[in-house]
């Protein structure tokens, strides 16, 4: 921790060497944008924001934070809104949205080399110049990093056809400014480092080690990511459910079939507030909303050629009606067209949280047959605490492993209110604990999430602990992640 | 300590641990573990034999195991079906040679969440047949599938159904295991030890999910192996469009991954397929002067509304390329449907063995190249240059089979990249494969790879860490994560060159 | 590395055979290139893949199903084979018990066929061959060629006695059909010659049996490498049968049907009259005589002994004992290892005499499989697999049924 004002001094100087005055934030105004989110997480200010402009300035400023142990926390786009991007008190932000070139797409095998700072609507963008597309998450923005979305497994709309690895070879800047490429990368004569599973030894451990790693191991600062057709035909449908019971049995149908590119199940309270006109009457039209939305909705789109969605949608419809369920091209005014435009470029939490005033979320991994029971248990647990019941939302990504689903609980907040607060962070802890008990698995441990898991998984946390005294010995690499305590 | 007095001390413990009859540092029991398909060729005619064997039966017997390692400084080498065509379970240095082959009980088959969990010695066919009776399947690596689940599955890569179902590493959704320094370690959802149900492989937080992938037992001893279950469907059809030029078949082979058409989506050489389906050289040389030079082993799975849907395609997208569909043709390859059936979904991969019987397919100087789909054509051409080149492999006179190159393609998703397998055949004795064509191939042919932008898969054990660039990061980070998860080094030492 | 055997001195005193491709010597040298090409596939250890029907039943290999270490299995024997032949590896008691504990099932050969094609029973059995040559005869094998040298059986029993389960009738010594009836039937389980000789009566068949001139086929001298003299036995049983005129031969035992018919000819000894296993013989003699039989009626499972199936293909003789069945009213619930991948009753190979608890634990095996088909007979057409699971099987609740008894039973002979 740096203890006196000539040791900061010296390291802004420092760092303007390295990134030009210009890009080290010290404006207060500017440096509230890192110190909080909607989470948990005990807000903190950074000494200062940097914002380099290559991978040499990226390890440059790590081994200047080494010379310094001063802690370090990347930022590639918008806050995770999980508290992922909150720094150490006085530690760096290290901000890589000005990293944002697109440096190489290949057309021919639908991969391209990015840098931290490519939003999804700049490479929605490109790729769709060509027919293509990029896989888009449903909680965060368009305005968010692409690499690190993809790089902390966030659950993606298109995960039910594709599967969650779509950021396949990286480079790495170790925590010892060393540069670390992944996978395929790491050889220097191959010209198409596309793959990251297989080319190396002890590939299994190397190239999967940075996913989820939330920026404790190293900062990625490129990777090739997947690229994937836009289809002749998009279509979006709609299944409305009435009882979370009835979701596992058509989801595993439709699942059968293997016919969706996206999908996602919402709930009446997350539908609403992904589909609600955003205007400053965002809350009531919300509310407007969810009195004449089903229960729950599952929500998908169809890609490809017009007679290969003509086939797709006749197997689709045996299936539903045949179960008593029915598919639907238009849902309470919510278009197929609309609903393409929000996959395509989603408005996120940034949005969502307007309802209120702020989201919290428990993000985790279980199987679609859970989710009735913890349903409930999440609405008894609110009920109990005096929280309403109709503001819980739950959005359910199902993965490419049919009955495997990522799944969020989201409470809206009041954050002007500290009772409100208090309310929320007690149903938030409590729904943790239960929801784990009834067999969340959290993957993405964010707050108090990494408590709560990793007291089950101690000999996991250990090796990882071991890992990291062994590649971060000075414990500069955000250090107030992945702990134990309860505050983080 | 002499070194046989150690010998017998720690052969003692072990029997306490497993009982007499499963320890042995008999030559007899010994002498079965020095040798498999490659070894020969790698250790230039050296028999490397274990000084023990054990065959343990539960988790806490290899940690047992693993702790006696420790405590005497022996090495340990964990084998599966002992069938690597790369030498893995051969002991580089003597030690406890581990074979898990007893723990083969499947655990748990989740149809609801479509997970089985087995032990690491169950073979993969024993898992594949419950399966199928509740019409589902995995997606086996292609190998035999008498292999071992937990040993092959850290190792194989890839089969015919990856541009649907992804490369192997897709496939899992957790292991445990007994890491070098005696730790168990379970991955995923599994490392929850109150709840280890097996759903999702990564995490919690940073990804261990694929720890023992290509680590070649040198981290530790995989003791259980959660799977993926895909649903086998109600229709399944095989077609193979046939080719005689390989960019178009390649184009075909793009055009329909990137459709996102098809289940088993693999092309292969004429001769391939010939070394697969002949009962003989003489055969597989016959058939192969009829068949045509590239094939495309598509199975077209779904509904039977879809499967039509698939053949349209398929037969639209075969002609536009200028290829016949042989399976319309030859009543022959009809023959090979019901077969090639459970091979497109990848459920049996019977095949595999006859092309190494074929005689002696040599799969280990060959290589795997892993590039984008339409690198291939390029890719291919270079490598038949490179054989006319050859005073061997180009000379007229050799033209019997055994010289001949099968090569199978097999893309990934939409075509990302893929997989070029060659293989070169020829007897594992042939002194020439090792003396002459080896050293006198293999420095054109990877300087000619470089020109191209290719590598030849480091799967091979072949790390080189003399390269410039960024392998030194590389290799001195995998030393250090091994030292620290193996701080005694005792697993299987030496199996990775550089580490 | 190798050393080669002169082959000057010695070539004409080997037997040669022809295996893939090449014409070899029956001498563990000329093998060195088949034991180092197996690549470890497990075809040898398992059940063929694609036939199988359930987890609980896919291994096979008997010895190695009960021993685990891979030396005990094919794949591993072969390496045992290669160390011996590149002189790093001693003959030694192991090597011994390693061998000797194989049933013969031949499913490690068969299969192989289908893979790397390393023949390794054949290598085996020159194994064996040089073991009791150049090393030692395992215990058991003294007292079996002892007896065999004395009273031409392995038991030791009274030559005289052979034929002492003829009651009043006396079939003649030579005719046209002869009926091979084989020790382990002669001597332990004599009920089925009797009913053979019922059956053939009702069925008109006139026959004639050798009686002092049957001898010992020569299977267990071939099985425990003792060639020479399996040959020797082989010889005098032809020319017996030839002598009584024999134009068809009726083999009991499938380890004596098996012999005559691949050991004989592997070894230039290719009588003219045909060979048939009592169950071939019949098969269309009951389809003719439909309506002699009565339907018995019940639910069976059926052990197919392995001496019928991968010894002698391309020749099988699976169906033949099911279509019997049929005609007897008998349905057949089949076992998940059945036919090319029948699971060994643990008699083959001389293990009874050598390791009678080894082959408990395999019969044990088998019958644990028979028990899961949920019925409570397993019929059997071999006397050594009668032998091997009659004893125990009422610990699985099953009876088990030579299928001639029920052949004799269902016509009333």
């Amino acid at each position: 921790m740096l203890s006196t004002q000539i040791t900061k001094d010296l390291l802004i100087e420092s760092l303007s060497k390295i990134v030009g005055s210009k890009n080290v934030i010290l404006d207060a105004e500017m440096l509230k944008f890192y110190s909080n989110d909607d989470s948990f997480v005990t807000p903190a200010t950074p000494l200062c924001a940097a914002r380099p402009n290559t991978i040499e300035e990226v390890q440059e400023i790590i081994k200047l934070a080494n010379q310094y142990k001063v802690p370090i926390t990347p930022i590639s786009g918008e806050p995770n809104n999980l508290g992922g991007t909150i720094p150490s008190p006085n530690g760096l932000i290290i901000d890589l949205r000005k990293m944002d070139r697109v440096l190489d797409v290949d057309l021919k095998s639908w991969m391209a080399l990015i840098e931290p700072g490519v939003t999804f609507s700049q490479l929605q963008k490109i790729s769709n110049k060509h027919g293509l597309r990029v896989l888009t998450p449903s909680e965060y923005p368009a305005s968010t990093s692409v690499l690190s979305t993809y790089l902390d497994l966030v659950p993606l709309y298109g995960w039910v056809y594709y599967g969650e690895e779509n950021l396949t070879t990286m480079t790495v800047v170790l925590p010892s400014g060393d540069l670390l490429k992944t996978g395929q990368a790491a050889f220097p004569e191959i010209r198409y480092p596309y793959m990251h599973s297989h080319a190396s030894p002890y590939a299994g451990l190397m190239n999967y080690l940075w996913y989820q790693s939330q920026g404790w191991l190293g900062i990625v600062v490129q990777g090739w990511v997947k690229l994937k057709p836009k289809g002749d035909v998009e279509k979006a449908f709609f299944i409305p459910v009435n009882r979370a019971e009835d979701l596992s049995k058509i989801l595993r149908k439709i699942m059968w079939l293997r016919y969706p590119r996206d999908m996602a199940i919402l709930n009446k309270q997350d539908l609403a507030l992904m589909f609600a006109e955003e205007s400053p009457n965002y809350s009531e039209h919300v509310n407007d909303m969810k009195e004449s939305l089903p229960e729950w909705v599952i929500m998908f789109t169809l890609r490809g050629k017009a007679d290969a969605i003509e086939v797709m949608e006749k197997d689709l419809r045996d299936v539903t009606v045949t179960n008593s369920f029915k598919l639907m091209d238009e849902l309470c005014g919510i278009s197929s067209k609309k609903v393409l435009e929000e996959i395509a470029n989603p408005a996120g939490f940034l949005k969502w949280r307007k309802y209120k005033g702020a989201r919290n979320i428990i993000p985790f991994i279980s199987s679609i047959k859970d989710i009735p029971e913890m349903y409930n248990e999440v609405l008894k647990i609110s009920e109990k605490f005096g929280y309403p019941k109709e503001d819980v939302g739950v959005t359910i990504i199902p993965t490419d492993r049919i009955g495997v689903v990522a799944c969020s609980f989201s409470f809206a907040r009041d954050p002007k209110s500290p009772q409100n607060t208090d309310l929320v962070k007690k149903v938030y802890i409590e729904s943790a604990k239960a929801l784990l008990n009834l067999g969340a698995f959290y993957s993405r441990p964010y707050g108090i999430l990494s408590d709560i898991i990793y007291r089950k998984c101690q000999t996991y946390y250990e090796i990882l602990l071991g890992i990291k005294r062994m590649i971060d010995p000075n414990n500069i690499m955000n250090p107030r992640r992945l702990r134990l305590g309860g505050d983080e | 300590m002499a070194e046989n007095e150690k010998i017998k001390i720690i052969k003692q413990i072990l029997s306490d641990i497993v009982g007499t009859e499963w320890v042995s540092d008999d030559p007899a029991i010994l002498i079965a573990y020095s040798r498999d398909y490659a070894s020969y060729l790698k250790f230039d005619w050296k028999s490397m034999c274990p000084q023990i064997v054990v065959l343990p039966k539960t988790l806490e017997e290899v940690k047992a195991i693993v702790k006696v390692a420790r405590q005497y400084r022996i090495p340990v080498v964990p084998v599966g079906s002992f069938g690597s065509q790369f030498s893995w379970g051969i002991p580089r240095a003597g030690g406890i040679l581990v074979d898990v082959s007893r723990m083969d009980e499947i655990l748990q088959i989740d149809e609801d969440n479509m997970v089985a969990i087995v032990e690491a010695g169950c073979p993969i066919f024993k898992l594949q047949v419950e399966l199928l009776k509740r019409r589902m399947f995995i997606h086996q690596p292609g190998a035999c599938s008498t292999f071992l689940i937990g040993s092959h599955f850290t190792h194989g890569i890839t089969n015919k159904a990856n541009a649907r179902l992804g490369y192997v590493n897709r496939q899992i959704v957790g292991y445990e295991m007994v890491l070098g320094d005696g730790r168990v370690l379970r991955t995923g959802s599994m490392a929850n030890y109150a709840n280890p149900r097996a759903i999702w492989p990564h995490g919690p937080g940073p990804d261990l999910g694929h720890i023992p992938r290509m680590a070649q037992g040198s981290l530790g001893i995989v003791t259980k192996v959660a799977v993926r279950i895909h649903p086998l469907d109600e229709e399944v059809k095989v077609f193979q469009p046939a080719f005689n030029n390989v960019d178009k078949a390649t184009a075909a082979l793009d055009e329909i991954v990137k459709s996102e058409i098809c289940t088993g989506t693999a092309m292969y050489t004429g001769f391939k397929y010939a070394q697969y389906f002949a009962d003989t050289p003489e055969s597989a040389d016959r058939l192969d002067r009829v068949n045509p030079d590239w094939m495309l082993m598509l199975s077209l799975q779904g509904t039977k509304r879809w499967v039509e849907y698939e053949e349209k395609k398929v037969r639209e997208i075969t002609q536009k390329h200028g290829g016949i569909i042989i399976t319309d043709k030859l009543p022959f390859y009809q023959m090979f449907e019901d077969a090639q059936l459970n091979q497109s979904a990848s459920l049996f991969s019977e095949y595999t063995i006859k092309y190494w019987a074929y005689p002696g397919t040599i799969g280990a100087p060959a290589g795997m190249v892993i590039a984008p789909l339409h690198m291939y054509p390029k890719y291919f051409k270079l490598l038949s240059l490179l054989y006319l080149d050859d005073p061997l492999l180009g000379d007229p006179d050799e033209l019997d089979v055994k010289w001949k190159r099968g090569a199978i393609v097999y893309p990934e998703q939409n075509g990302h990249y893929a997989m070029f397998e060659l293989m070169m055949a020829g007897h594992p004795t042939d002194p020439r494969l090792v003396r002459e064509v080896a050293p006198r191939f293999g420095p054109k042919y990877f300087k000619a790879l470089v020109k191209l932008g290719l590598r030849l898969d480091a799967k091979y054990g072949i790390a080189r860490p003399g390269e410039v660039g960024i392998i030194p990061t590389y290799m001195d980070l995998a030393r250090k994560m091994k030292s620290l998860l193996d701080p005694d080094g005792i697993m299987s030492p030496g199996v990775w060159e550089g580490v | 590395m190798t050393e080669k055997i002169d082959q000057d001195t010695k070539a004409q005193d080997i037997e040669k055979l022809w295996i893939f491709p090449a014409v070899r010597r029956r001498v563990l040298d000329d093998f060195y290139d088949l034991m180092i090409l197996c690549n470890k596939c497990g075809y040898c250890k398992f059940i063929f893949a694609p036939d199988a029907k359930d987890a609980r039943f896919v291994s096979q290999c008997p010895r190695g199903n009960i021993f685990k270490h891979l030396s005990y299995y094919a794949s591993g024997t072969l390496e045992i084979a290669r160390g011996i032949v590149e002189k790093r590896l001693a003959w030694s008691n192991t090597v011994e018990h390693i061998l000797y504990t194989c049933t013969d099932c031949g499913h490690c050969q068969f299969w192989c066929n289908v893979a790397m094609r390393t023949h390794p029973l054949t290598i085996m059995e020159i194994m064996k061959e040089t073991y009791v040559k150049e090393v030692a005869v395992p215990q058991h094998y003294k007292t079996i060629m002892t007896n065999i040298d004395v009273s031409h059986n392995p038991y030791g029993k009274p030559h005289e006695m052979r034929f002492a389960w003829l009651d009043n009738q006396k079939p003649p010594k030579s005719a046209d059909v002869m009926l091979f009836i084989g020790d382990d039937v002669a001597y332990k389980n004599n009920k089925l010659a009797m009913a053979t000789v019922n059956i053939l009566q009702k069925l008109g068949i006139s026959f004639g049996l050798l009686y002092e001139d049957e001898w010992h086929s020569g299977y267990l001298p071939f099985r425990g490498g003792f060639r020479e003299k399996g040959k020797a036995l082989l010889k005098h049983n032809f020319e017996a049968l030839k002598k009584a005129g024999a134009k068809k031969v009726i083999v009991l035992s499938p380890h004596d049907y098996r012999t005559f018919k691949v050991d004989g000819p592997e070894c230039g000894l290719s009588p003219d009259f045909e060979i048939y296993h009592v169950l071939e013989f019949l098969a269309p003699l009951l389809k003719e005589n439909k309506d002699k039989i009565k339907p018995l009626n019940k639910k069976v499972t059926y052990h197919d002994p392995c001496q019928l199936v991968r010894h002698i293909m391309p020749f099988s003789i699976t169906e033949q004992p099911r279509e019997i069945l049929k005609l007897l009213g008998i349905e057949v619930v089949e076992m998940p290892r059945n036919r090319l991948n029948t699971y060994c009753c643990g008699a083959g190979g001389a293990v009874p005499f050598g390791y009678p608890n080894v082959t408990k634990m395999i019969a044990r095996i088998r019958l644990a499989e028979a028990a899961s088909t949920g019925v409570k007979e397993l019929v059997v057409s071999c006397p050594s697999c009668e032998a091997s699971l009659g004893p125990i099987s009422n610990e699985f609740g099953l009876l088990v049924e030579n299928i001639l008894i029920l052949i004799q039973s269902a016509i009333g002979a």
